[in-house]
């Protein structure tokens, strides 16, 4: 049975919950066709369950990787971008999984996307994105974990 | 008997005590002079330059000297020592004696491998030899460069650069060449792959221009290409310019090959952009411009790191000059990357002429690719650099997230004002996504120029260009060609460089004239060779890591707006490069004779011809006759006839390209070996 849940920390809860509602309700008022700029000012995070993991972009979603996330205020395109879940080091989760999420609500082709910065799942972060939104290659995931940077 | 012995026991002591007399009288009286010392030296003709076959024009000249004064009689022996790839010289003699002035000479003829190497000459009696360095040259070198994604056995797909030079014979016989390849990972940089003749080859179509070039580099690198072996498609223009993309599976990217008139002396003013991935496997990007005085490099420049940009960074490095190359190859140290702690950037250079290189970084870890452009004879870029021009700029394949191309109407610009506005249309596409469809005067933004430092400026405050928004601008020589450095009759020389400087990417392009535009599309009915590199969101190939980069390449014709590959029948000459299996799911390949077909409208005041849905820029069928066709969304942006940009712009992929005019005339004067032609789409063997 597919199901949702927040994140334990009460107070974390409530923040997550109104960034997440403020991100839902003002993202089609912010995010439009006109730029794909990566604001690290309007990240939020919020949790959910794995409904289906897209390898590849179903019709009309951007390039990439997605994970379908049903959360509390509905199911949710979430993009990993090309590497999300290919190469050394990466991310690997099954429907019905519980994961975090933080990145940026945006619209695309008329279409609401959360564009994923980090994913929390196996009780481990993968990065995504950089704060400017630029893909994380399994080369530059390789490069940081031998220096033993976070990315 | 007692008298004979007595005799000779006499003449023994008398001789004894004679002997000892006299040595002792001589170790008493005087030491016997040192045996002379021998010095030879090469007195002239080292350091000279030959077409392969031909006796080097100056004398091999060394001087024998005996204690310092000048020693005849003595013989020298000239020895040719052969460099890596064979490359040597006959002496005319392998032995000389010296003449009265204590020298002796030779002549020597270059063998048929072009290279540097040395002839040491060695005199009988002196412990050191002298050395004289020389160089085969080929009668025509083309300089080559390309970048794309390589399918790296450690990593999966990941940016790659090659630079290199590649001698040909009259014949259009590979002599020889060397190149830099380097993927940033994986330890393929310098020293240099030497390109040998045997196994390297390249055949062309004379008519249509269309062929295919064969590196051999297995000797000095098998980790690239197929065992060593890379093979290119290559679409010339004319006799001294081509479009070339990757064909072998290994990789695929697209790039210039173009003729070398000069091989020594970078010396001037440059604007350069160059792009790959630093060394925490980041894409990133430089442009920028720089005066290089007798080797001592100073300028500015921007760099854009998977989104932190940094402007207006002190360039001081060093040109470590060509040396003894004999394909124009030379370096650059002192380069560094000041977003990653100022690490240091090794670059290379090969000089295609006197105002253009290509240049590659060859550090172990992080890799670029690019160009520098002479800024000619100029000493002020103002406002007046830009006037009506079209641009195109594609991101770095490693980012691969958008490409765009439009046209430019520059205002209230004037001879020492430095800043002025523009107008203008474009179309961009960002991942699928179309964020600018050419709307008539729906792009706008300013320009600038320094006033100290020459040539270096931006363009700022963009809009109406999708995430486009602030561009690095390099200005460089207006009478350079950008594309075709070799054709400086063209229409469309000038302008300058870009950089894009915004955080969501990092893409570099050429801005150039416009000219007039016939309405009615006339202005296309030539023919013309193509190319495009393009990025996908659907490769399925290598499984579970798959890439995202085709690049084509070809020949076609417009007449009233309706583009055909070929001359009208088959063979339809166009090469298409998809290691990463986007035309053929699961299917990764290199395709021959691929028609190509599509009716454009006819152009927008600003030179926009776009090709719509009902007769579309339809490739295919792909990978045999019962292929699939796929129609792709493409416009062009007109800059004159010769030289028009093609963007594709659709949910699945976005290229940016050109077609660039062919001269028929000059390609039948190549004298390049033929090659087959292509009676029916085929497969090369994997």
């Amino acid at each position: 049975m597919r199901h949702s849940r927040f994140i334990s920390s009460t107070p974390l809860i409530a923040g997550l919950l109104t960034a997440l509602l403020f991100a839902m309700l003002v993202a089609p008022l912010n995010a439009d066709d006109s730029d794909s700029r990566y604001d690290v000012s309007k990240e939020v995070t919020l949790s959910g369950t794995v409904s289906s993991v897209l390898h590849k972009p179903a019709p009309g979603m951007i390039w990439g990787s997605h994970l379908m996330v049903e959360t509390v205020s509905g199911r949710l395109d979430a993009s990993l971008g090309r590497f999300g879940l290919e190469g050394k080091g990466a991310l690997s989760v099954t429907p019905g999984q519980q994961i975090e999420l933080t990145g940026v609500m945006k619209t695309v082709r008329d279409k609401e996307v959360f564009v994923v910065r980090s994913v929390k799942a196996n009780g481990k972060t993968y990065t995504m994105r950089n704060e400017h939104g630029i893909e994380v290659s399994p080369l530059a995931r390789e490069r940081a974990a031998k220096k033993g940077v976070t990315l | 008997m007692n008298r004979n012995f007595t005799s000779i026991l006499a003449l023994i002591l008398v001789c004894l005590v004679f002997g000892f007399l006299t040595g002792c009288s001589s170790s008493n009286s005087s030491t016997p002079p040192p045996p002379p010392i021998l010095a030879i030296t090469a007195t002239s003709g080292s350091g000279q330059k030959a077409n392969v076959g031909d006796a080097f024009t100056n004398m091999l000249v060394a001087t024998v000297t005996s204690n310092g004064t000048a020693a005849s009689g003595v013989t020298v022996t000239f020895t040719a020592v052969a460099g890596s790839a064979g490359q040597s010289c006959t002496p005319s003699a392998t032995t000389a004696t010296t003449t009265s002035d204590g020298t002796a000479s030779i002549t020597c003829t270059a063998n048929s491998t072009p290279g540097a190497y040395s002839v040491t000459a060695a005199a009988t009696g002196a412990t050191a030899t002298a050395s004289f360095t020389e160089g085969n040259t080929a009668p025509r070198v083309f300089v080559f460069y390309v970048n794309g994604l390589e399918n790296s056995a450690s990593e999966g797909p990941v940016y790659y650069g090659v630079a290199g030079a590649v001698g040909f014979d009259l014949s259009g016989n590979v002599l020889g060449g060397e190149q830099d390849y380097n993927d940033g990972q994986n330890g393929f940089p310098a020293p240099t792959d030497t390109i040998t003749a045997t196994g390297s080859s390249m055949t062309v179509n004379p008519t249509t221009g269309t062929g295919t070039l064969v590196l051999n580099v297995s000797a000095s690198n098998p980790n690239v290409g197929v065992a060593g072996i890379e093979t290119f498609a290559v679409q010339f223009l004319n006799a001294s310019h081509a479009l070339i993309t990757q064909f072998d599976g290994s990789a695929t990217s697209s790039g210039s090959f173009d003729l070398q008139t000069a091989t020594s002396s970078a010396g001037g003013n440059f604007a350069f952009t160059l792009s790959g991935i630093d060394i925490a496997g980041f894409p990133f990007a430089y442009g920028g411009v720089f005066s290089n005085t007798s080797g001592t490099i100073h300028g500015t420049y921007d760099e854009n790191d998977s989104g932190k940009v940094l402007v207006e960074n002190t360039l001081t490095a060093t040109d470590n000059g060509v040396g003894a190359d004999v394909y124009g190859r030379g370096s650059i140290t002192g380069f560094t990357d000041p977003n990653n702690g100022n690490e240091p950037i090794s670059l290379v250079y090969y000089i295609v002429g006197p105002e253009v290189l290509r240049i590659i970084d060859v550090d172990a870890d992080d890799t670029m690719a690019g160009s520098a452009y002479g800024q000619g004879s100029a000493t002020s870029f103002d406002s007046t650099v830009l006037s009506t021009d079209v641009f195109g700029i594609v991101d770095n394949t490693e980012d691969e997230y958008f490409a765009a191309a439009g046209q430019l109407v520059a205002a209230n610009t004037a001879v020492g004002m430095f800043s002025a506005t523009f107008t203008g249309e474009g179309d961009d596409d960002e991942n699928g996504t179309v964020m600018a469809t050419g709307t008539p005067g729906g792009v706008a933004g300013n320009y600038s120029f320094s006033t100290t430092v020459l040539g270096y400026g931006s363009m700022t405050g963009i809009t109406g260009l999708g995430s486009i928004h602030t561009l690095g601008l390099y200005a460089t020589d207006p009478k350079l060609n950008l594309l075709d450095p070799n054709n400086p009759t063209a229409a469309n020389l000038g302008a300058a460089l870009v950089l894009d400087r915004d955080d969501f990417a990092q893409g570099t392009g050429i801005v150039v004239p416009q000219g007039t535009i016939a309405s009615d599309g006339s202005d296309l009915n030539n023919s013309y060779g193509f190319g495009a590199q393009a990025f996908t969101g659907e490769g399925s190939w290598p499984t579970g890591n798959a890439g995202w980069e085709f690049d084509f390449v070809g020949q076609g014709t417009f007449a009233s707006l309706v583009f055909t590959t070929g001359t009208g029948g088959p063979p339809t000459p166009a090469d298409i490069s998809d290691p990463y299996a986007f035309f053929v799911s699961g299917t990764p390949d290199e395709y021959t004779a691929v028609t190509i077909a599509g009716t454009s409208a006819a152009p927008d005041a600003a030179g926009r011809y776009a090709f719509p849905s009902a007769t579309p820029f339809a490739v295919g069928p792909v990978g045999g006759a019962d292929g699939s066709t796929v129609d792709f969304t493409v416009v062009m942006y007109e800059a004159d006839p010769g030289l028009v940009f093609s963007l594709e712009e659709d949910t699945f992929s976005e290229w940016l390209g050109t077609f660039q005019e062919m001269s028929a005339s000059s390609l039948k004067a190549m004298h390049l070996k033929r090659g087959p032609l292509v009676k029916s789409q085929a497969k090369p063997k994997r």
